[in-house]
């Protein structure tokens, strides 16, 4: 039975190319790896050598892609608090920095408005949706503390990703 | 310097939840993480390392309008036995190209979003570049097609996949960075 391996890339119209290659170009930092005849299209990749494109920019007049989220992979803390600072700093507006136990995240909205996040993936396993607001200028040791002290709670799925550190409670059980 | 990893996940509004969850779960194969009761749900391909690639969310007034939405699939028989599966799902129209980079199979899925499975080929070629393609030709066939495609001039150099010599550097530098 075939079926999908991984989410390759994502495609968004845009209005104002240039600018909107300086933010995930210069920015985010994501290298430009191809661009079509007077950049009507522009292909950006967060690890060239392995995937061609993760973001298409495509001009168009008039379409307007209004995605729930497009959401980046950082390394490390100090690279998401790094790049919260950057993002600031471009004049982007911030939405919200939050722990969803199994991430960092932090939204804000791009350029032209598309809600973005930059996330750093904590590799324990929680279950989800959820978010509780944080402050990205408290010591590492301090985030990482609200990680481990999150509460157990029950989850619509059993467990897949991460580590179990038995936060996951079966949905049967918190009903019973 | 901080810069991003790699592109995690993305997030698409819907009006019809079951039937979008029954076609990116039985037809595309995600697992379904989280979520649910109403509320959005979560989905991967690969859900032991990452929690959600793939976010629907009930949002009957909103459509997405994404350019694309592209998912990876593992070997050239995986993406025409895909492509198959879709037809008998009741998708009727499709357009087949040989990127170079990759042979992408597009379709609208059931709530009009633009979707793309494709298979890498693992060689580099300039973008954009895209020519119809026959994928129930043999894998053979389709894989010397690609062997032979002619070389053509590129905005930038070479990143991905194996340089099988086909990208030309341009006569005039395009790349403003």
């Amino acid at each position: 039975m075939a079926k999908v391996s991984g989410l390759g890339h994502f495609g968004i119209f845009v209005r104002d190319m240039p600018k909107m290659v300086d933010f995930y170009s210069g920015v985010l930092g994501l290298t430009v790896t191809d661009r079509g005849p007077e950049d009507r299209i522009v292909f950006l990749s967060g690890h060239p050598e392995t995937e061609h494109h993760e973001i298409a920019l495509a001009k168009s007049p008039d379409q307007k892609t209004d995605a729930g989220q497009v959401s980046f992979h950082i390394d490390s803390l100090a690279d998401l608090k790094d790049m919260h600072k950057k993002i600031a700093a471009s004049g982007c507006e911030i939405d919200r920095v939050v722990n969803h136990g199994i991430a960092f995240g932090c939204y804000f909205r791009d350029p032209e408005d598309n809600r973005v996040e930059v996330y750093w993936s904590t590799g324990v396993d929680y279950p989800q949706p959820y978010a509780d607001p944080i402050d990205l200028s408290a010591s590492d040791d301090a985030l990482m503390k609200l990680i481990e002290d999150l509460p157990a709670r029950a989850g619509t799925g059993p467990h897949y990703y991460g580590k179990d550190v038995g936060k996951r409670l079966p949905r049967e059980a918190v009903k019973a | 310097m901080s810069k991003v990893s790699s592109l995690g996940h993305v997030g698409i509004s819907v009006t019809d939840m079951d039937k979008m969850l029954d076609f990116y779960t039985r037809i595309l194969g995600l697992t379904v993480t989280d979520g649910g009761e109403g509320r959005g749900v979560f989905l991967s391909a690969s859900p032991e390392t990452e929690h959600h690639e793939f976010l629907i969310s009930p949002q009957p007034d909103r459509h997405t309008n994404a350019q694309q939405i592209s998912f990876k699939i593992e070997s050239l028989d995986e993406l025409r036995e895909m492509y198959h599966d879709l037809r008998d799902y009741g998708i009727d129209t499709f357009r087949i190209t040989n990127h170079g980079v990759a042979i992408g199979c597009y379709f609208r899925d059931p709530e009009n979003n633009h979707v793309e499975v494709y298979w890498s080929t693992g060689m580099d070629y300039p973008q954009p570049h895209g020519e119809p393609i026959d994928l129930d030709l043999s894998t053979p066939e389709l894989v010397s097609i690609i062997e032979n495609m002619t070389p053509k001039e590129g905005s930038g150099p070479k990143y991905y996949g194996r340089d099988a010599g086909k990208r030309l550097l341009a006569s005039v530098p395009k790349m403003a960075r």
